[in-house]
């Protein structure tokens, strides 16, 4: 452990994950530039590197990118990546507010606290969580994605009815494409280009992009008040106190970013979703989720940032990446000669234990230099001008949903999207559950599928659905967040609280 | 509500009928069950709102209902002014988007991006000022194109000039 700790301070190592930092942070910044992206094009850089300094480097890219995803969903209300969808919700409200640079070290720090816990389960219980992992199969899957679902509930705060039509709009949307186990096309309405699908980032680009520029240019320069600035001294420590006055939010959201993280398949994309769905869920006033407090933030910045420590648990332990990320970073190991598994912490127990340790140091430097650009681009924005700023964010999404497949016809879909995401916002329906249907929609058919198939073995094919273990604490966790609105009322009702009336 | 209700039922109603419409061509009895249940979700859900617009007792604000009709960038009369920019403003980048493939990625996005700036700011008083603006665009979308192009090795469309 001690010769672990030595390389990653060498100061090359340090050098470059100073740089790995600089540069997730603008990825993870960049609409339509996620971290899989990040981490991905730096992959070749790092093969002509030793292994130990090429995985600190992706590690430090990986860790800043789902973190620099926040500045543009605080900013602009635009994830800048898929891991901070639910940041919009409430720190775009808190930059609208004036709350700009409170959003951002709220980011800021929740994404460090968050970071540190991933890493530290990574380090200390990896082995045990593996073990967990390796048990979801198809039916799991299932009905990890229904219970994903069920956030609906609370993410379409003012009607459940629309919150689930949109969530099935999501479901119908993300069905477009060759289907992934019958091998159709489906919905591609004679479009070739279609048959890959709507690739999510570009969806979500279009989403959260086009909606907000149309509304800024129908508003008008004088009407939208962009971002605005209020300089307050003391606002660090204000705020880093205010947060830490939350102590069952930070511990709740960081055990679910890194459960999700550990879940193969799953990342920070749904651990945000979830872990701002029980902090709504948990809080004495949901109501306020939505206009603009730092709870909701704090929820998604820590989730998010702890699947990198958890997503790393079943891909450094077996060998089974946990998140998108880490299939490159599976990659990246295999391109260096080392077969990601068990022989990580025996024989290559000194390359392995160098990378979690250079997290831990990665997560702690990227808030300083994450306060640092932060602050620039808040800067930035709130000071720019409408002529400049519908028409830059428009360039961003552009050129990000270009990128993703360096196709033009996505940019179309990208603003086709974005048209109809204005529609339906204009029409009251949230773009959370829409979302939450687009992410979760291949991954629930897919589990049904091949579930059903696993099934056929089975005298009554059905059961293979109810009769495994997880699937059944899966199903009781659906079932409670479905009923969740219920047994509150009922619960606060027994208690016999006033308060509870005002509300209902 | 009741009536931005009524047309987000419509408009869903109508993505059905779309998609259901797209059904017979599947063969693969597993491509079909995953769409069918949840367009038979969509479709009930969408009725089950639709229904409740007439059954609700009247009630809320008409202004909010007057925002329901953006579901089509033409549907905006009430609001002439403003909804104008809205269509413009789509119209353009529709033809950017057309053009990066034709014209090029640099010299599209600067000539968009001038256009919009110039026509959200309301016009340029002055030569000065046009000059300005179009020095920090071709600045802005320069760092962008060289950071992409050439740094990070995307392929940017190039048409017939870049």
């Amino acid at each position: 452990m001690l010769e672990a700790l030595a390389q990653v301070f060498l100061p090359n190592n340090i050098l470059l994950m100073l740089a790995g930092i600089v540069g997730g942070l603008i990825a993870g910044a960049l609409p339509g530039f996620s971290a899989t992206m990040a981490v991905a094009l730096i992959v070749p850089f790092t093969f002509t590197m030793n292994p130990t300094s090429g995985l600190i480097t992706l590690g430090a890219i990986y860790m800043a990118a789902i973190y620099g995803g926040s500045f543009s969903a605080i900013l602009i209300n635009t994830p800048g990546t898929p891991s901070s969808i639910g940041t919009t919700f409430d720190g775009y409200p808190m930059a609208k507010k004036g709350k700009g640079w409170e959003a951002i070290i709220t980011a800021t720090v929740s994404s460090v606290i968050g970071g540190l816990f991933g890493v530290l389960v990574l380090l200390f219980l990896a082995p045990a969580l593996a073990k967990v992992a390796v048990r979801f199969g198809p039916p799991e899957y299932f009905w990890a994605a229904i219970f994903g679902l069920t956030i609906i509930a609370s993410l379409a705060s003012k009607s459940l009815l629309k919150g689930i039509i949109g969530g099935l709009f999501g479901l119908v949307l993300g069905m477009i494409g060759i289907d992934p186990v019958g091998g159709d096309v489906r919905f591609t309405f004679g479009i070739p280009q279609l048959q890959s699908g709507v690739a999510l980032i570009v969806a979500l680009i279009g989403f959260f992009c086009i909606p907000e520029v149309l509304t800024m240019i129908k508003e008008g320069v004088k009407a939208y008040d962009t971002v605005g600035y209020q300089k307050q001294k003391g606002a660090f420590l204000a705020t880093t106190r205010e947060i830490f006055r939350m102590p069952g939010n930070l511990l709740r959201s960081s055990v679910i970013g890194t459960i999700i993280g550990i879940i193969p398949g799953a990342g920070g994309n749904i651990a945000n979703l979830v872990a701002y769905n029980e902090t709504v869920r948990a809080s004495k006033h949901p109501e306020k989720f939505g206009t603009g407090i730092i709870d909701g933030v704090v929820a998604t910045e820590t989730s998010n940032n702890a699947t990198v420590g958890g997503g790393l648990v079943p891909l450094l332990t077996l060998g089974i990446p946990g998140t998108p990320v880490d299939a490159i970073i599976y990659g990246a190991l295999l391109l260096q000669g080392i077969n990601p598994g068990p022989e990580l912490f025996t024989t290559r127990a000194n390359i392995t234990y160098a990378f979690i340790l250079s997290l831990f140091v990665a997560t702690i430097l990227m808030m300083p230099i994450g306060l640092y650009m932060g602050k620039m681009l808040h800067g930035i924005v709130s000071k720019i001008s409408l002529r400049y700023l519908a028409p830059s964010i428009l360039f961003l999404a552009i050129l990000g949903s270009y990128a993703i497949r360096n196709s033009v016809f996505d940019v179309a879909v990208m603003l086709t999207v974005g048209l109809a995401g204005y529609a339906v916002k204009e029409l009251g329906f949230h773009p959370g559950p829409i979302t939450l249907g687009l992410i979760l929609g291949p991954m629930a058919e897919e589990g049904l599928l091949q579930a059903m198939l696993m099934g056929k073995a089975l005298p009554q094919p059905w059961t293979i659905f109810f009769n495994r273990p997880f699937s059944q604490v899966l199903i009781a966790l659906s079932l409670i967040s479905i009923l969740w609105p219920l047994i509150t009322k009922i619960v606060k009702r027994s208690s016999g609280k006033e308060e509870v009336y005002e509300k209902y | 509500m009741k009536n931005i209700d009524r047309k987000a039922a419509i408009m869903m109603l109508a993505v059905s009928i779309i998609f259901w419409a797209q059904m017979p061509g599947l063969m693969n009895p597993f491509s079909i069950v995953f769409p069918r249940a949840i367009l038979t979700l969509l479709t009930i859900t969408s009725l089950v709102l639709l229904v409740r617009t007439y059954l609700r007792p009247k009630g809320q604000a008409p202004e909010v209902a007057q925002s329901g009709k953006a579901q089509e960038p033409g549907a905006g009369a009430a609001n002439a002014g403003t909804w104008k920019n809205v269509i413009i403003s789509v119209v353009v980048v529709a033809v950017w988007i057309a053009l990066l493939d034709v014209v090029g990625f640099y010299v599209t996005s600067v000539l968009a991006f001038a256009f919009l700036a110039w026509f959200l700011g309301q016009g340029v008083k002055h030569l000065r000022e046009a000059v300005t603006m179009l020095v920090i665009i071709a600045a802005e979308i320069g760092v962008f194109y060289v950071i992409f192009a050439k740094l990070l090795l995307v392929p940017l469309p190039t048409g017939v000039l870049f």
